[in-house]
């Protein structure tokens, strides 16, 4: 019924698109270990093309509970940036970003929602920096949104919005954790199709 | 009983009783339900857009609400269903994000809602519940023993239409 054919980048455009990530993850982790005066560790980036349907899988199923934090990327690359946290590393999160016992937070107050919005802003624009650095584009972050809900109703008009134009997307996924306290969240970069050939252009392996 | 047939983004399927279909984590997304009561014969479509007009892929009907309703009747009928008999109810179309707006959308889950009102009463049927709107995902299961929708969201728990 539907093209599942997906577009393909090739492994050398997959090895420079998972470098930049790595890059920028890298920068995204040092700011956050600062915020936090924790030691924060990310993994390798890992870039999926999936058919639209499949991406609340890659999320972790869509009615996984989260609280994320969405930024609407502008400028020369378009996209969406999603940071998630699992309920209690939202809680965990407010805890020591309010200097409180974790455990304290049970329900998301106006001052912790705004803490982890600001969470939300200094991991994505370190991100941004880094990336816009390499790419040498402007990227411009709008002011970032946050809402607790399930991961597929929360990211599915970022999908509408894709599913305008293709039928795919490209999921460039970063976890990240504190061992201590168990924060554990996830940092999902959805750069529109077009966007992509910018950034794949301007790292010089649009042709490989 | 088996398990019940799963609905996936940009998906629709058919069934009778004593099955039962669901669909997850609704957002600006809308599930349309349809029902004959007489015939126990019902169908879900998670739409993921008003119609094919805002899409460059059209090939998939279950994506677009006007394509979706005539697609599911059409499926309805080859089971025994007669659209006198069926009725519908219709669910999400929330806005997650206050002032995150889909261009050139706008508020498209207020327009996916909007489309699927138009959808149905071009084919004359009936809309008998609604649980849209708002700012909150939601998760449906209809009992096609019945026609009872079940809505489930983290704000408002359960709440049967």
């Amino acid at each position: 019924m539907v093209d599942k054919e997906l577009p393909k980048l090739s492994p050398k455009q997959l090895d420079a698109l998972k470098e930049i990530s790595s890059i920028g993850a890298g920068n995204a982790a040092t700011a956050f270990s600062q915020m936090l005066n924790r030691s924060v560790m990310m993994t390798v980036p890992s870039i999926h093309i999936v058919s639209i349907n499949d991406v609340p899988q890659y999320m972790g199923g869509p009615e996984t509970l989260v609280a994320g934090v969405y930024t609407r990327l502008l400028g020369d690359v378009f996209g969406s940036v999603l940071l998630t946290f699992p309920r209690e590393s939202a809680f965990a999160l407010t805890d020591i970003l309010m200097g409180k016992t974790i455990g304290t937070t049970r329900i998301l107050t106006g001052m912790g929602r705004s803490l982890l919005k600001e969470t939300g802003m200094i991991v994505t624009g370190s991100f941004l920096t880094a990336l816009s650095k390499m790419v040498k584009t402007t990227i411009i972050p709008r002011v970032p949104t946050l809402t607790l809900d399930m991961v597929g109703a929360i990211i599915d008009f970022i999908l509408i919005d894709l599913s305008q134009e293709v039928e795919f997307a490209i999921v460039i996924e970063i976890r990240f954790e504190e061992k201590d306290s168990h924060v554990s969240g996830h940092f999902f970069l959805l750069p529109n199709p077009d966007s992509l050939k910018i950034i794949l252009k301007a790292i010089g392996v649009d042709n490989d | 009983m088996d398990d019940p047939i799963k609905v996936g983004i940009a998906d629709l399927k058919v069934s009778t009783a004593p099955n039962k279909i669901v669909t997850n984590a609704l957002g600006s997304c809308v599930a349309i339900v349809l029902y004959d009561a007489v015939h126990r014969i019902g169908g879900l479509a998670h739409i993921m857009l008003p119609s094919t007009a805002f899409s460059k892929i059209r090939s998939n009907p279950a994506k677009f609400a006007d394509t979706a309703v005539p697609e599911m009747i059409s499926m309805m009928k080859q089971l025994g269903a007669t659209k006198t008999t069926t009725s519908a109810k219709i669910i999400g179309g929330a806005q997650m994000f206050a002032n995150v707006l889909v261009e050139p959308l706008g508020n498209i889950g207020q327009r996916n809602v909007q489309a699927a009102k138009e959808a149905l009463a071009k084919e004359s049927i009936n809309i008998v519940a609604e649980d849209t709107g708002g700012d909150c995902g939601k998760s449906v299961e209809v009992n096609l023993e019945n026609g009872e929708v079940t809505v489930r969201s983290i704000k408002y728990g359960i709440n049967k239409l």
